[in-house]
């Protein structure tokens, strides 16, 4: 048999695939979404250009899609497909708002860098 | 090994194959070609149009515009979707049909708005 | 499908259609009128539909709990009189809110009528969220409300403060957003299920994944802790509360607290409520009692070295983070497990709702003709100028710190006393830690009061003060209804423990439509149905 096993049990219907077990095990998934995770949070905890902050916080809202999928896909239940799409839209309404105050804070400082936001002294 | 990794292994070694061949030739034309470097050679597109300014420049705020704008409208066709592929089985139920094309409808009125805010304010104005 | 009820699912949700038809309203005429008009009106208009929302909400309280008959209505939002309660004490503060705004934005060159636009969206999403029975309505309504809330925070557009607040509150809140999805999806993975009545009927059995769960409940606690800036993930709050235009701080304190902590006291409790849990296997109680005391010392301790009122009153806004997590801490919880909370939360929140807008409005007017800086020059010798203001000051700052005769003495009370019968005296330990931060905090609220009354360097420079009718109203009102909660806080008292005991019912309301939630799990896809709900790493 060539096909993928992983391939193939997408094909079986559900229930059959909740008995037979799928190649990738849902802790690689986890693995892998939970790396994601952290490359995104020490994104935002650690760079300072605010673009790279957006972009590290997509990657933290898209890590978690991963683990809503894997957990909805190895529980055969819908909801983690739905929250998925509400997590993607949400997201971009984020991303709007981000891109529009990162244009706010150049026109202040001509630059779009964190470390120099300092009219607020801690 | 578990077998259920068995119909991997070809693909592993086809990429073990793949980079190992470009690194080898990579690695021949470095040790083996005359490297006689000259400006023309250096030059993006040696052969084609001269550059005509910095590619990095600075470009319209609009294009940050029009980007956002596209990122919202264009996400909500997630929710629409779905929506319409399940909609001919809801029809068949008569105490939720209004409810769900109520309920898209609503969706649409207040994008619709949402895009008459932004004609009005000009945001897809591109003098 | 359910039992016939008389009220339609459209009266049922009414307040949050009003408070969105009120905010598309407020952006169209926005959009439509001149851009350099006046546009203050549009924060009666909004305020009026505030009001609006109130009435119905009211009238819904007096037949709570009601039942959506749309399922997926009903799965999503419980209309019960939690709810409707912390509903209620939104409203109230958003609707001061927004009056506070109508002459305040004029006088710092920033009067847009989008601006009430995204305050309707925000007060919209808070509800939503205090009565969210699902993850997904809950962090739906979680972002609808910080986005508009991330927008307002920049509203002064030509003011770097404004703008760099705006940047650091939308950095830190989606952060935290990002933890709460995580939280939500590990959740999710240990129980199969993003309901709260179900995820705690999925926990209590011992197919659940406890370490998957484990994770998820600290992510949300994280999550939680960033937005009502409790004591460890409190950084960011001093300088949004600071940068950030006053009549949205006073919103951002008001309603976006309340709104947190409603919403999370019903997830926790309804979801991780069960006895068990609580301190065992997902200590999440224990973990709050932590940040509790930390957010009480850090808060107050800090605010002692302020000289802005801003930012003072930012930090203080951490202290009472910490006293309203204690109201958290003992629910009682009957054998079947059944929790549901006494008074002390949604009174103590209505209190210091009442008392943070009457403060934040004092503030807007001294912060007269486009200052940045709210620093004790501002309002020393207030009584004087304006002897009205420098009253509704004071009443605000003996509100804080919880003075007799003030809505803050008696939401501390109830709260102490709520911690120490639930607890059978166990946490007696955080209710000192309590009335020992309620000393050091006289040291700062009283200062206030006596740089208000006794100092008078400031009349050689004076600061021209905000001559706004709607201004003082709202802040006298404010300030009015503290007393009033104060002296005869029976009703309040009595309305908050209904509120606070209709969490209860959830199981019951859960109970009541197994059988419908089955015929249709199957109708829709009806390979699940052999599936295992819990999963095994």
């Amino acid at each position: 048999m060539l096909t993928p096993p992983l391939l193939a049990a997408a094909a079986a219907p559900a229930a059959h695939a909740a008995a037979q077990q799928p190649a990738i095990p849902l802790s690689w998934y986890l693995a892998v979404a939970l790396i994601l995770f952290a490359i995104g949070s020490i994104g935002v905890l650690a760079r300072r250009n605010a673009l790279t902050v957006l972009m590290s916080v997509e990657i933290m809202l898209n890590a978690v899609n991963l683990v809503f999928l894997a957990f909805a896909r190895f529980q055969a239940d819908m909801t983690g497909h739905v929250i998925t799409f509400f997590v993607i839209a949400v997201a971009a309404a984020e991303a709007a708002v981000g891109l529009a105050l990162v244009m706010g804070l150049f026109r202040h400082k001509k630059a779009v860098n964190l470390d120099q936001m300092s009219a607020l002294r801690s | 090994m578990d077998p259920n990794y068995a119909p991997y292994v070809p693909v592993a070694v086809v990429s073990i194959l793949v980079v190992g061949l470009a690194a080898v030739i990579l690695l021949l034309n470095r040790m083996l070609g005359p490297r006689r470097p000259t400006r023309e050679k250096g030059i993006p597109y040696e052969s084609g149009v001269d550059p005509v300014s910095h590619p990095r420049r600075r470009f319209s705020v609009k294009f940050y515009m029009t980007a956002i704008l596209f990122l919202v409208f264009d996400l909500e066709v997630v929710f629409i979707y779905p929506w319409a592929t399940r909609f001919k089985a809801w029809l068949a139920d008569d105490a939720f049909a209004p409810v769900a094309l109520g309920s898209m409808l609503f969706f649409v009125l207040v994008l619709a708005l949402g895009l008459v805010y932004e004609w009005k304010r000009g945001a897809m104005n591109w003098e | 499908m359910q039992a016939a009820t008389t009220t339609s699912d459209l009266a049922i949700i009414s307040p949050l259609f009003i408070v969105c038809a009120m905010g598309l309203v407020a952006l169209l005429v926005a959009v439509f009128t001149p851009k350099d008009s006046f546009k203050g009106w549009l924060g009666y208009v909004v305020a009026f539909g505030f009001a609006l929302a109130l009435v119905a909400v009211v009238w819904l309280w007096k037949q709570a709990p009601l039942t959506l008959s749309n399922e997926s209505l009903f799965f999503a939002l419980s209309v019960d009189h939690f709810g409707l309660g912390l509903t209620a004490v939104i409203l109230i503060g958003g609707l001061l809110a927004a009056l506070t705004a109508v002459d305040y934005l004029p006088s710092q060159r920033s009067d847009h009528g989008e601006y009430y636009a995204l305050v309707a969206f925000a007060v919209l999403g808070m509800m939503a969220m205090v009565m969210s029975a699902d993850m997904l309505t809950f962090f739906v309504a979680l972002e609808l409300m910080s986005i508009s809330v991330y927008v307002l925070a920049g509203f002064k557009r030509q003011s770097a403060f404004s703008t760099e607040a705006a940047m650091k509150y939308f950095v830190t809140g989606s952060f935290a957003s990002a933890l709460l999805l995580l939280g939500i999806a590990f959740t999710y993975g240990a129980t199969g299920s993003i309901r709260f009545t179900e995820i705690a009927e999925a926990l209590a059995s011992p197919q659940a994944s406890l370490p998957i769960a484990q994770f998820g409940v600290v992510m949300l606690l994280a999550a939680f802790f960033f937005k009502v800036a409790a004591a460890p993930f409190h950084m960011w709050t001093p300088d949004v509360y600071e940068g950030a235009p006053t009549s949205v701080t006073a919103l951002m304190a008001t309603g976006v607290k309340v709104a947190a902590f409603g919403g999370f006291a019903r997830m926790f409790l309804t979801a991780f409520g069960d006895a068990r849990f609580r301190t065992g296997d997902l200590p999440w109680e224990t973990i709050i009692a932590i940040v509790a005391v930390a957010s009480m010392f850090a808060g107050n301790l800090m605010a002692l070295a302020q000289k802005n009122l801003k930012r003072m009153l930012a930090y203080s806004a951490i202290a009472h983070t910490g006293y309203i997590m204690l109201a958290m801490l003992a629910a009682p919880t009957s054998g079947d497990g059944t929790v549901w909370l006494g008074p002390g939360l949604i009174f103590y929140l209505l209190g210091y709702t009442l008392a943070s807008i009457a403060a934040f409005g004092v503030a807007s007017v001294v912060s007269g003709n486009d200052v940045e800086d709210v620093n004790e020059v501002a309002y020393a010798g207030l009584a004087k100028r304006s002897p009205a203001h420098a009253l509704i000051l004071a009443v605000a700052m003996l509100s804080l710190l919880g003075i007799p005769l003030t809505a803050g003495f008696i939401g501390k009370l109830t709260i102490f006393a709520e911690v120490l019968d639930g607890s059978h005296n166990e946490y007696l330990w955080i209710v000192v830690v309590a009335v020992i931060n309620s000393i050091i905090s006289a040291f700062y609220y009283l200062r206030v009061i006596l740089v208000a009354y006794m100092r008078d360097e400031a009349a050689e420079r004076p600061i021209q003060l905000v001559s706004s009718r709607s201004l003082t109203l709202a802040a006298g009102l404010a300030a009015f209804l503290t007393l009033v909660v104060g002296l005869v806080p029976s009703r309040a008292l009595m309305a908050s423990g209904k509120a606070g005991g209709s969490l209860a019912d959830s199981k019951a309301r859960a109970a009541s439509t197994a059988t419908v939630n089955d015929v249709h799990t199957e109708a829709d896809a009806p390979a699940t149905a052999s599936a295992p709900k819990a999963t095994k790493l």
